[in-house]
C-alpha cells in the first residue's frame, strides 16, 4: 500500500512540473513572436541607413573616427549578450565556451605583450560564472525580454563612447545567432570600428550640410540599427532555445508519467490479488473450521 | 498639385509613417528646407523640430528627434531615432 501511495505523489509532482514547463514554453514562444516582429520592423530603417550610406559613398570616410582601423590594437571590449535566466539548454554556457576559446586566441600578442581584454555584459543570468573568467566587467546592462530601441541606444552610445576615448581599440559582440528555432550558434561580430557597404558614390547629390557630417550621422544610426538587431537576434535565439528545451522536458514528464502509472497499476492490481487471496484463504479456512 | 512625393518615416520601431505627399518641409541642421516634386538628389541632417507635409488630404506634422533626409526620385526617406503625429 505504502508503495502505490509513494507512486501516486510523484506523479502528482511530475505532473504539476508539466504544468511549469508547459506554461514556459507557451511563455517563450509568445516572446520568440513579439521578438520577431520587432526585428522584422527595424528591417526598413536598417536598410534604409545601408541604402543612404551607400548614396554617401567614401566622401569624409577618411576623417572619420568610426571607421578607422587602429594600427597597433591594445584593447579589446566584448559585449556579451548572456540571456536572463537559465532553463534554455546549452545557450548561455555554449556563449561562455565561445568567450573563453576567442579570447584564448586574442590575448597573444606579436612581441610578447599582452591585450587588454574586458567585458561589457548584457543580460542578467551567470553573475558568478562570469566572474569566474577573471575578465574585467566594465559595465553590466540589464535586458528586458523584447530589447526596446532606447536599450540598445543605451548600450550603442556607451560603447561608441568607449571607442571613441580610446579605452577600447576594438569592440566585439558575442551573442547567440538565431539560425532557426531549433538552431542557434555562437557568433562574434566586430561592431567597431564600422564598415562601409561596398558601392561607389551616386553623382550629383547635394549634401547639407556636408558630407563628414551626414556621415558620423549615418553610422551612428546604422550603429544603432545593428546594435538593435543584435540584442533582438540574441533575445529570439534564447527565447527559442527556451522553447526547445521547456519542449524536452514536456516530453519526458509525458514518458516518466507513463512509465510510473504503469507501475502503480502493476502495484495496485498485485494489492487486489493479494487480498483476494487473502480473502478466499480466510473462506477456506473457515469452510474448513465448520 | 499632384502628390507624387513617397515619403517615408523611420524610426528603429519601423516604419512611422508612409504615404503620397505633394510637398514636404523639413527641419534641416541650416534652417527650414522645402521639398518639392522633382527635387535633385540630396542627403540632408535633421535637427529635431517639426516635419510638415501637403498632401490631397491636408497637412500633416509630425514632431521628429534628429535624424538623416535622403531625397532621391521623388522618394524621402526620414531616418530619425523618435518620432511623434502631431
Amino acid at each position: 500500500m505504502a508503495n502505490i501511495r509513494a507512486i501516486r505523489t510523484r506523479i502528482k509532482s511530475i505532473e504539476s512540473t508539466r504544468q511549469i514547463t508547459r506554461t514556459m514554453r507557451m511563455v517563450a514562444a509568445a516572446k520568440l513572436t513579439k521578438t520577431q516582429r520587432s526585428f522584422g520592423a527595424l528591417q526598413d530603417y536598417a536598410s534604409a541607413s545601408r541604402e543612404l550610406l551607400e548614396r554617401l559613398g567614401a566622401s569624409g570616410a577618411a576623417e572619420e573616427p568610426l571607421l578607422q582601423q587602429r594600427g597597433a590594437e591594445k584593447s579589446v571590449v566584448f559585449v556579451l549578450i548572456v540571456g536572463n535566466r537559465g532553463l534554455c539548454g546549452t545557450y548561455n554556457t555554449a556563449l561562455l565556451k565561445a568567450l573563453e576559446e576567442l579570447t584564448a586566441a586574442e590575448r597573444e600578442m606579436p612581441g610578447g605583450e599582452e591585450k587588454e581584454l574586458s567585458l561589457v555584459v548584457c543580460g542578467r543570468w551567470g553573475r558568478e560564472q562570469i566572474a569566474a573568467l577573471g575578465l574585467p566587467v566594465k559595465r553590466r546592462f540589464a535586458l528586458s525580454d523584447v530589447p526596446e530601441t532606447e536599450e540598445a541606444r543605451e548600450l550603442a552610445d556607451y560603447l561608441q563612447k568607449l571607442y571613441l576615448e580610446g579605452e577600447a581599440d576594438r569592440v566585439v559582440l558575442l551573442y547567440q545567432s538565431f539560425r532557426s528555432v531549433l538552431q542557434q550558434s555562437p557568433t562574434a561580430r566586430t561592431l567597431l570600428p564600422l564598415e562601409l557597404p561596398e558601392g561607389g558614390a551616386a553623382a550629383e547629390v547635394i549634401y547639407e550640410p556636408d558630407a563628414q557630417t551626414l556621415l558620423h550621422l549615418l553610422l551612428e544610426q546604422t550603429l544603432l540599427g545593428g546594435v538593435r538587431a543584435t540584442l533582438l537576434e540574441a533575445r529570439a535565439a534564447e527565447h527559442a532555445a527556451r522553447m526547445t528545451a521547456m519542449a524536452a522536458a514536456s516530453d519526458n514528464t509525458d514518458e516518466l508519467i507513463a512509465t510510473l502509472s504503469l507501475k502503480l497499476n502493476h502495484a495496485r492490481q498485485a494489492a487486489i490479488t493479494t487480498e483476494i487471496a487473502e480473502i478466499s484463504g480466510g473462506a477456506a479456512a473457515l469452510k474448513r473450521d465448520n | 498639385m499632384e502628390d507624387r512625393i513617397r515619403l517615408r518615416l523611420l524610426t528603429p520601431d519601423g516604419v512611422g509613417w508612409e504615404g503620397k505627399v505633394s510637398a514636404v518641409t523639413l527641419p534641416a541642421a541650416e534652417g527650414s528646407l522645402g521639398v518639392l516634386g522633382g527635387h535633385a538628389p540630396m542627403l540632408c541632417a535633421l535637427n529635431s523640430g517639426l516635419v510638415k507635409c501637403r498632401s490631397a488630404a491636408g497637412e500633416l506634422r509630425f514632431a521628429i528627434s534628429e535624424g538623416v533626409a535622403g531625397v532621391e526620385n521623388d522618394v524621402v526617406t526620414l531616418l530619425l531615432s523618435s518620432l511623434r503625429q502631431l
